[in-house]
Formats: structure tokens, sequence, C-alpha cells
């Protein structure tokens, strides 16, 4: 077997790898979405929406309050795929406790691993290992160009909301 | 042994043996030498008869398509995106590589023996078009195109932006793909025309109560799909053709998905245009035709301007070359239409009433083996006469790109996602499906790995 070949190799059995631990996660057994479950996603101001026009998924970004009286927090609810789901649930998960630069940041370098490409930023030091073995997982998707949307949606949602923070 | 009987739909002047189940015999039906199941099923024997001479040779089709012997995922490949696009025989990428290869001089005007040699390649590829679809000269003509959508588009700009007027109605339905509906949008809106959308039945067909319903006196046109891309759905033709004629309006068939995989002819079927692509009938991607009368070819303006398509050019004004010229402005996909050619000369060859006989034999075995499946949902009607070799469907509660990558993680190619035809999800309530689709390649064994490969990875959802 070539060195391409075994690159190709590796690379295909790490979205299979991708592929099965969210398949797993998604649907057996089945839940909504969310990292928790005890929010209500159904409540909150709408502030993105994206389409994928490949498929019609959606991505929603909504804010609301908790109702412990916390701070303000970024809901995403989708109408996806498995990795649609999953890539909402980490996005959500992994911004809930940066600042909003660091987020940003975070939303630019999942973006560019997710499409091939290298971050200009690593990820922030705050972030627990088992989330970054997380985030890195994603970069499985490079093998699958044609699912690559399903993951960058969630991402690209929360930077335009996370723009649009920055500059008010 | 369960009889398998061909049930062809017989659309022009080719005599297709017309069959049922044969249950209990009866009706008009003939007793078809064909492959019971099993015998189908088997893995050795590939060769089996349809009609009383012809004999179809899986074995030797399949070794036609060098793709059949790639794999996917490391895997033996299924192909079963052919709604999306076929896979290309041998004979296919030997006349493009010719071309490039050994005489790629530009067409027409050309005094060298390389540029004649090209433009008699080119010219042969519309006669085997014209052979393809039953074409008589004098009533019709050929225009090659980029594809089915360009096909359409020119219709919709050439025709409809120039005639069509305010109170004037386009007849389309909510099965149509995007390609042929949203260039009626923008007709409709340009011209203040109404657009009028012939009712889907629950499973996505039509009735002619429907048909006679919708198209009317102010109808100018009806543009309809002759078979669905998304449930393999083929629209009484005859009927929506007479009732359009009645009322002095013209018919475009959307023959995307119809013209690769059923004998037809235009004469005799009385279409006014039919939009159809190669890369969709084992030719090239990049080329498509259309076919259209030629008094309504004549009358229409140009639909692109530039070089080739001009009879005399002042500073000022110019003048048109005649039909087809006239519509192919620009040095065309000669490549894409000796492809397209060779395309069609392979599926005559073949037999579009053995292919079709085929795929219906195909259709037949996966219904039964589908319907096994209690937590799969097919969508469209599953009389045999009224589909073609599509299958959309949803597994319980599992999204569709998830049952695309789990299957082909195994090999097995197929489409998912709305299908360009978001409104027809929209009338199933679902924003998309898994589909397989046939063609000639195709195997019973294929189905059986396909619907083992839909109960595993179903069980791991479980």
């Amino acid at each position: 077997m070539s060195g391409r070949e075994q690159s190709a190799e590796r690379e295909g059995q790490a979205w299979n790898d991708l592929l099965l631990s969210v398949i797993k996660r998604y649907y057996n057994p089945r839940v909504d979405q969310g990292i928790d479950g005890k929010n209500d996603r159904s409540v909150g101001i709408v502030r993105c929406r994206l389409v994928n026009r490949l498929c019609g998924d959606t991505v929603t970004v909504k804010e609301r309050r908790e109702t412990d009286g916390g701070p303000e927090r970024f809901y995403l609810e989708t109408q996806g795929c498995a990795v649609c789901r999953a890539s909402a649930t980490l996005a959500e998960q992994s911004i809930a406790d940066l600042k909003s630069d660091a987020a940003r940041s975070l939303c630019d370098s999942m973006v560019a691993l997710i499409n091939g490409s290298s971050p200009e930023n690593a990820f922030p030091a705050t972030l627990p290992c088992d989330t970054i073995r997380d985030l890195e997982a994603f970069q499985a998707l490079r093998e699958v160009p044609g699912r690559r949307r399903c993951a960058t949606l969630s991402w690209e949602a929360l930077r335009t909301v996370l723009a649009e923070e920055s500059n008010r | 042994m369960v009889g398998v009987l061909l049930c062809v739909r017989s659309i022009g002047r080719r005599t297709i043996p017309e069959c049922n189940d044969n249950v209990g015999g009866g009706g008009k039906a003939s007793t078809v030498a064909f492959p019971s199941l099993s015998f189908v099923a088997d893995r050795v024997e590939n060769r089996y008869s349809i009609g009383m001479t012809t004999v179809f040779d899986l074995a030797q089709i399949r070794s036609d398509f060098p793709a059949l012997t790639g794999k996917m995922r490391g895997k033996e490949l299924i192909y079963l995106d052919n709604g999306a696009t076929s896979l290309k025989p041998q004979r296919v990428l030997d006349a493009v590589q010719e071309y490039y290869g050994g005489y790629s001089a530009n067409i027409h005007r050309g005094v060298y023996e390389m540029s004649e040699r090209a433009t008699a390649a080119y010219d042969r590829a519309r006669q085997s078009l014209y052979r393809l679809l039953g074409v008589q000269e004098e009533e019709g003509e050929i225009v090659f195109t980029r594809g089915t959508t360009e096909a359409i588009n020119l219709v919709a700009y050439a025709w409809g932006m120039n005639r069509l007027v305010d109170g004037d109605e386009i007849v389309l339905t909510a099965m149509e793909h995007h390609s042929n509906l949203v260039p009626w949008q923008q007709v409709a809106r340009r011209t203040g025309a109404t657009l009028r959308f012939v009712p889907l039945t629950p499973d996505g067909s039509l009735t002619r109560h429907d048909i006679v319903d919708t198209i009317g006196n102010r109808t100018k046109i009806v543009a309809i799909t002759a078979m669905s891309n998304v449930t393999g759905y083929m629209p009484p033709l005859e009927t929506i053709i007479s009732e359009a004629h009645r009322n002095g309006a013209l018919v475009l068939l959307d023959g995307a998905q119809f013209v690769s995989h059923h004998p037809i002819d235009v004469a005799q079927l009385g279409c006014d245009f039919l939009a159809f692509s190669g890369h969709k009938m084992c030719g090239p991607t990049g080329i498509g035709a259309l076919y259209a009368r030629r008094d309504l070819l004549e009358q229409m303006e140009p639909f692109q301007f530039g070089g080739d398509m001009i009879r005399e050019v002042e500073l000022e004004k110019s003048t048109w070359a005649n039909i087809p010229e006239k519509f192919e402005a620009g040095t065309p996909n000669i490549a894409g239409a000796i492809g397209m050619g060779a395309a069609a000369e392979y599926l005559m060859e073949t037999g579009l009433d053995e292919i079709a006989g085929h795929e219906q034999s195909l259709n037949r075995y996966m219904r039964s083996a589908i319907g096994e499946l209690d937590y799969l949902t097919t969508y469209g009607p599953l009389q045999d006469d009224e589909r073609g070799g599509i299958f959309s469907f949803n597994l319980a509660g599992v999204h569709p790109h998830d049952v695309g990558s789990l299957l082909d993680q195994q090999g097995i190619a197929v489409r998912t996602g709305f299908h360009c035809a978001q409104p027809l999800m929209s009338h199933f309530g679902i924003t998309g499906t898994v589909r397989a689709s046939f063609y000639l390649y195709n195997t019973v064994d294929e189905i059986d790995r396909f619907i083992e490969a839909l109960r595993r990875l179903y069980a791991i959802l479980q």
C-alpha cells in the first residue's frame, strides 16, 4: 500500500469513527439535542438562522436568560442530521464559558479545521481536554466534503451572532 | 417459482411487450420469457431473455462500465445514484478520448480535414439523437445545450419571455425539479403570467380530473416532468398532451429522468418540447439537448447571441442562422456532443425496451424486499406501470444524511436530501429522503446487499 493510500485509509477510518460516535450518541438512545436536556429550546430570542442549502437542514441560535437568573446564553436549535446536531451541541457547550473574543476565535478555528485548513489560533486553554479531543475529531470531515457543511453550520451561525455582539 | 413478467410503459413507436403480473393470466398480457426472482438473483447466470428474441446480457453490460470495477471506502461499489448521473460505458469514454486525442479541431467553417472530421462527428451525434427520440427532421429539431436545465431555460427565455402576457397561465406541478420550476417563476414574474399547479394526490401522483380541471383556455404551456426524480412517478403524458393541445397550449416535457430509461417517440407522443441531459444517459456531463417542433424554433428568437448563431453581421444589426445553429451560440461542447451521441448509440444497441424491462424487474424485486422493512417509509405511487426505477424512502426517526453516510461506509452510493424538489418535500411533509435509483447495470444481487445494509445500519441505531 502506498503512502497516499495509507493516508487515505487513515482519514477514512477517522471519518468512520466520528460518524459512528455521533450516530451512537444521537440515535442510541435517541435524544433531542442539547447538553443537558434541561433547557427548553422553544423559547428565547432568535438571533440567527442558517440553512444548509444542500439538504435544507437548519441551525437557529437563540438567546435567553437561564431560569435561575444567570447571564444570557446562546442556545442552538437544530433540524438536522447527527453530525449537525453533534456539532451544535459541542459548539454550544464549548463557548458557554468563554469570553466573546475567545468564542469567536474558536468558531473561526473550527470552521477552518472542518474545511481542511489549519486554524490560525490554538483552542482556548481553558477548554477541558475531553472537549478539545471532541473538537479535533471533526477534522475527519476533510475526508467527506459533502458533510462538512453539516458541521460548520453551527459554528458559522454562532460566529455571526458573536460578531453582532462585538459591534453593539 | 414466482414469475416476473415485463410491464413496460410504452411511449412511442417501439413495440414493447405488454404484460402484467400474470396472476391467472388474462388481459392482453403476453407471456414473456423472463427470469424468476431466484433466477435473476443467480450470481453466476447473468443472461436472460426479454421478449421473444432479445437477450439482456447483464454480465456483458456490466463489463462495459469501467467504474463498476472500482471500490468505494474499500468495498465493492454498488452504484444506486443513477438519478443524479449515470456511469459511462467504455464506448463513450473512447469517443471523447478519440476526439480530444485525434481530431480536436473546432467545427463549422474549418476548411481542413481535421475540422471537417470534427464537424461530421458533431453532426452524427445529432443524428443519433434523432434516432433515439424518433425525430422526423421535417417536423422537429435537436438543439444541443449544456443540459436539461439550459434546455428548459432556452424555452422559458426564447419562447416564454417573448410570448406570454398578463393573464396567461403556465401549468406545472409541485413535483417538478427546481430546474422546471424556477425558470417559469421568472417568466411569470416578468410577463405577468400566472403559475398554476395540477394538485398532487397524497402519494404524489396526478388524477385525470385534476389535469383536466387545471388546464384551461388561458393555459399557454404545460411544463411537466415525464418522470419524477424523487418518486419515479410517470404522469399520464398522453392525457396531459391531449388536454393541453385541446386548449391550444404547448407542452414541455422534462425528460431528464425518463429519456435514458424508456423508449420514446416524440413524433408519436406529440410533445412540443423535450429537454434532457447527456450525463444521465451514459454520456458526458455538461451536454444535453432540447427537442422542439421545427416551426416553434423558427418562430422563436435566439436565446444567446454571438458567434456561430449568425447569418450576417453588420455594425448595427445582425441576422440569424437557420436552426439549430440559431440556438447554439459560441463553440459548443463538441466532445460532449460526440460522447452523448455515442451514449445514444449504446443505449439503442442495448435496447431501450430491454433496459426498461430490466429496471422494471428490479423495481418489483425492490418493492417486494423493502416491503419487509416495517420501519421504512417510501414515497410515491407503487404501481409498477406508473413508476420508473427510483425509490425515495426514509427510515423511521433517522436523518437521510446519516443513512447515506452509513451506506457509503459499506460501498453503497445513494443520494440524500431534497433532490432539488423542495415543494414536493413540503407536499410529503418532510425535509429530505434517501433515494436509490437503478440503471441497466444494476442487479438483484446489489439490491439484496443494499437491503442487508439497511437492516444492519438500522440495527446500529437501535
